[in-house]
């Protein structure tokens, strides 16, 4: 561990001080959030208080009253979970013969997976549309789901820098025990990678728990919406159709969306900081 | 060492599967108790319902709307027509924001989750031309819908596309609110229906109080239009589609812009609330369906007028109209459901729960929809005379170019550029736009 | 083929197995990528030649497109608001992220605290973030006017997002709190962590500044990480782009279109506006725009970044 030490208590002392500062300011988003959905809509639009002068639950009956809250939840973990499951699958598979073996073309294979990461997902997006439309996968969570069982290029490299890890030697031994190629990924690399998995699993599922993107344009109906499309859309109205946004509705609803990535960390904050480190990895 | 790697997959399989269920479930049993549901699990029953059952029992339609069925169940002309008829109207919100998008989204793919769409005025044109809604000639020579007592405009609407393909829900226009404590206190004269626009702008400054109340808040994205109307401009010419606007959009932004600087009217923001509602803007411009919205929870005396008249009294008329999916599997009983909607339990019910006349103007004169609620309410004439003025302008323009025009009026409204910029860079866009 | 050890398997046979297995591993990604990355971009192309509508009725138009495309001020408006957007965020960031990392990095007490607080925003989802920031920078009853107000004493109303002045000044800073950002943070204390203690003992002995010790040791020690954080950075700008200014300017990118970067233009075009054809070869000038900063950042990178072999 390599750490820079500072020569004076002045220094240390103005260091501590401007972390907080900025720890202040960073959370503060968070916390305008939580106040806001204890908040009543007339309160939140004239005042600008943290501690709310009325204190009320109403925003949390309405946002299940006023949508399918449940419903929704419930697509968003399918999402999660389907997606997460195909990409783990498939970039761990892929990744194996880029970590551990020679063959013609891998080189170029690796620079186009490369390559590819650099393209954002939201050029290609009118053209899935068409095409998803064509078969008819528009309005369900497959445009999302079945891409994730062909390997993402960056978990293709996460778990490509994983296997390059593992020393060859065992490897070796298992070849000589008679494990076949296919025996070696799935007796050696894979329960040795569990903690790679297991962190890519939380990354995966961060992101699809907050990915806006993607639903927007590929679900149209009430059927399959996601939370982050409810938390946008759903709260507008407070009743009849007078526009109005409700605000503390959605500072409720993102309570309610924070939660989860927020707990998820405090647990497993080991696998998820550690994981992302590892992709920062030369080579 | 193999079974480790099964067990492990088997663990996290189980737990997926687990956390499915339990959310499927809960799913479920929320859904059946919110008033507007669109679960998975009631697709299946829809699909069992037999395509041309005269008994009407059991039978599921479901229709899309942009806003959400009236809380109060005697005000919910869906739960309503399942009484009537025996069919169930699963109700689908899909936000207005991309409601007509989304519409033309579910018409283009062919999809047939639902049986009855209720269009806007822009988008019936063109989904009848692609045959994505079903004409309803057929339908109506057997039914009882009086056809021939629509208001003068939404006949004319019709006209061009050879057959009805749709019928309209009801007759909302554009009206004036203003608090009537606030002119009181101001010694202004109330206005009334032929209250002038020049009456208007000088009201608007004397009722405002620097930092505390406005004199009147900013046009919204259908207001806008009512002055621009008002000042002269054309809008829409239904002879080839296209938006006119020009010296009438000019001037009427040029007025909000001083209006702005001069702190009467407040700057566009990022947190949009309902300055009027809060006592902290005298007048407001907005739909006449807001009267349902505010009824009687508005802690001031308030009233309602038509709109400031400029050079033309015009407003514009807003409705919705019912169609059938030509791919819904459930047409007979989706008509069934349009029948009670268009019959006069349901419009009555319609206008009590909206505060909007019904287009067919027998029922329109019994009054339903002056809302119960909005007891300070005197010039109920306001709506009347609104509608006999009101014509169907932007709304037969696509909404991508109205909300781009309103986005450009908004920055002349800051200083970033002149209206006159404004008004032609909103024109080019729509050019580009409507030609394609 | 377990005991392949049979004298008549010859190795050039062995070698074609190998080669067989090793493309069968690879057959998911190459599906995925025929699928899903080069069918699109072909058919992006092709649909860029037309006058698609949303309601799929479409006509060969041949360059139309791209004529009317170049002759738009939105587009040009949006193309150089996209390149501004992403060029500052990746700047930005990238400099907030290593300040924060080397704050946590100082030997000092509660620093697994610290970086709970300032990696948590990042987990939030976007559209959260953009509402609360709305209301935050709101002009009447915003967060950071009452604070401004208390501090200065008078009655302080900026309109923070729909000032052509101060709009840029907000939005960089939500930037601040994007899930790229606490990636690039993290990355940036491993890659801190990783330099070796010798060359700053070293530099030590002759008396270096803290300054100069950043400047030649730190800097070029990390500079892999900086292109690995750049290149997500830029990828983050321009796909995150959408998920975090759709909700907090809408379309049109208010104010006057100074936040409607070429994702949202794109959206609009194409489900505003019906015009799938027109979309598609905005599409298409994204996606170049994207080759290009991937080009000019490995150039860049060819001359700047040390490698250690």
């Amino acid at each position: 561990m390599n750490f820079i030490k500072t020569k004076s208590r002045v220094s240390k002392f103005l260091i501590m001080f401007l972390k907080v500062i900025i720890a202040i300011v960073m959370f503060s988003p968070i916390i305008w959030i939580f106040s806001g959905s204890f908040k009543e809509l007339t309160e939140f639009t004239t005042s600008s208080s943290i501690i709310p002068q009325k204190a009320t639950l109403e925003n949390f009956a309405y946002i299940f009253q006023h949508s399918n809250y449940m419903l929704y939840f419930r697509n968003t973990v399918l999402l999660m979970f389907g997606a997460t499951l195909g990409t783990l699958l498939s970039s761990s598979l892929v990744a194996y013969p880029l970590a551990r073996m020679e063959f013609p073309g891998k080189n170029a294979v690796f620079a186009i997976i490369i390559g590819t990461m650099m393209i954002p997902n939201i050029a290609l997006i009118i053209p899935q549309y068409i095409m998803f439309g064509k078969i008819g996968w528009l309005d369900s969570l497959l445009p999302m789901i079945i891409p994730a069982f062909f390997a993402y290029p960056y978990n293709v490299f996460l778990f490509r820098q994983f296997f390059r890890s593992v020393p060859k030697e065992l490897d070796e031994a298992a070849t000589i025990d008679g494990c076949s190629r296919v025996g070696v990924f799935t007796r050696v690399l894979v329960p040795l990678a569990k903690p790679t998995f297991v962190t890519i699993g939380i990354l995966s599922c961060v992101f699809w728990w907050n990915e806006l993107t993607q639903p927007v344009f590929f679900i149209n109906s009430d059927k399959w919406r996601t939370l982050t499309i409810a938390l946008m859309t759903s709260f507008m109205y407070t009743s009849g159709n007078a526009f109005v946004i409700n605000w503390p509705s959605i500072m409720a609803a993102s309570t309610l969306m924070i939660l989860p990535p927020m707990l998820l960390y405090l647990f497993g904050s080991k696998f998820l900081v550690e994981g992302i480190k590892t992709s920062g990895m030369k080579g | 060492m193999c079974g480790r790697v099964l067990i492990m997959k088997k663990r996290i399989l189980a737990a997926f599967l687990s956390l499915t269920v339990v959310s499927s479930v809960l799913a479920g049993c929320s859904s059946s108790v919110a008033s507007s549901s669109g679960s998975a699990a009631d697709m299946k029953s829809a699909a069992n319902v037999a395509a041309s059952s005269k008994s009407s029992r059991g039978d599921k339609v479901t229709l899309t709307v942009w806003n959400e069925p009236d809380s109060n169940d005697d005000l919910n002309m869906y739960l309503q027509a399942k009484k009537a008829t025996g069919i169930t109207v699963d109700v689908t919100v899909i936000p207005e924001s991309d409601y007509s998008s989304k519409l033309n989204q579910m018409i283009s793919t062919g999809d047939s989750s639902a049986d009855i769409y209720v269009v806007w005025e822009n988008d019936l044109r063109n989904f009848a031309q692609s045959n994505g809604i079903i004409p309803l000639d057929d339908y109506l020579k057997k039914s009882s819908i009086k056809t021939d007592d629509f208001i003068g405009a939404v006949s004319k609407l019709s006209e061009g596309l050879g057959h009805t393909y749709g019928l309209p829900w009801c007759a909302a226009t554009e009206l004036l609110y203003y608090n009537r404590d606030m002119f009181k206190a101001a010694n202004i004269s109330l206005p009334t229906n032929d209250w002038s626009y020049a009456n208007f702008l000088a009201a608007a400054k004397k009722l405002t109080q620097k930092g505390k109340v406005y004199g009147c808040t900013l046009p919204n994205t259908q207001t806008w239009w009512a002055g621009i109307g008002g000042a002269g401009d054309q809008i829409y010419d239904p002879s080839n589609g296209y938006m006119v606007i020009g010296d009438g959009a000019v001037s009427f932004v040029t007025d909000c812009y001083n209006m702005v600087k001069a702190g009467v009217m407040p700057a566009p923001s990022s947190d949009t609330a309902d300055l009027f509602a809060a006592g902290k803007a005298a007048m407001s411009w907005q739909g006449s369906w807001t009267i349902g919205t505010y009824a009687d929870k508005l802690n001031f005396d308030w009233d309602i007028a038509t709109l400031p008249v400029n050079k033309v009294k015009y407003n514009t008329l807003h409705t919705g109209f019912y169609t059938i999916n030509s791919k819904s599997k459930n047409k007979d009983a989706a008509f069934k459901v349009i029948e009670y909607l268009m019959g006069e339990e349901g419009q009555t019910i319609n206008s009590k729960s909206s505060g909007n006349p019904s287009a067919i103007k027998s029922i329109a004169d019994e009054g339903a929809w002056k809302v119960d609620g909005a007891k300070t309410i005197k010039n109920w004439n306001a709506v009347t005379d609104s509608l006999a003025a009101g014509t169907f302008g932007y709304v037969c323009l696509p909404s991508g170019v109205t909300n781009n025009a309103v986005s450009e009026f908004n920055a002349a409204l800051q200083g970033q550029k002149t209206p006159k910029k404004a008004v032609e860079k909103a024109s080019q866009y729509a050019k580009e736009t409507i030609g394609y | 083929m377990k005991h392949a050890k049979s004298v008549g398997v010859s190795a050039k046979q062995r070698k074609f197995h190998n080669n067989l297995t090793a493309y069968l591993f690879c057959v998911p990604w190459a599906i995925g990528f025929l699928c899903f990355t080069l069918f699109p971009i072909i058919f992006m192309l092709q649909v860029s030649l037309t006058n698609r509508k949303l309601n799929g009725i479409s006509n060969f138009i041949g360059f139309a497109n791209y004529i009317n495309m170049f002759h738009s001020d939105s587009f040009w408006n949006s193309f150089k608001v996209t390149i501004f957007f992403t060029v500052i965020t990746m700047i930005i960031t990238t400099i907030w992220a290593m300040i924060l990392a080397m704050l946590l990095n100082y030997k000092q007490r509660l620093n697994g605290i610290f970086q709970f607080f300032y990696f948590l925003p990042s987990v939030i989802p976007s559209v959260a973030l953009a509402y609360a920031f709305r209301t935050i920078f709101g002009k009447d009853a915003g967060l950071l006017n009452a604070l401004i107000s208390m501090i200065t004493g008078s009655n302080v109303a900026v309109n923070w997002l729909y000032d052509s002045h101060t709009v840029y000044l907000a939005v960089f800073f939500i930037t601040l709190f994007t899930y790229n950002t606490g990636q690039m943070m993290l990355i940036f204390r491993s890659g801190l962590n990783d330099v070796p203690r010798e060359l700053y003992e070293a530099s030590d002995i002759d008396g270096a500044s803290a300054f100069w010790k950043f400047r030649t040791v730190t800097l070029p020690m990390i500079s892999p990480v900086v292109l690995f954080n750049a290149v997500t950075g830029c990828i983050s700008a321009l796909n995150g782009s959408f998920a975090l200014l759709y909700p907090l300017a809408g379309e049109n990118g208010d104010p006057n279109r100074m936040t409607q970067v070429l994702s949202l233009l794109i959206y609009k075009e194409a489900f505003s506006n019906m015009k799938v054809g027109y979309a598609s070869a905005l599409s298409v000038v994204l996606f170049l725009l994207a080759c290009c900063f991937g080009i000019l950042i490995f150039i860049v990178s060819k001359k700047t970044v040390y490698y250690e072999n």
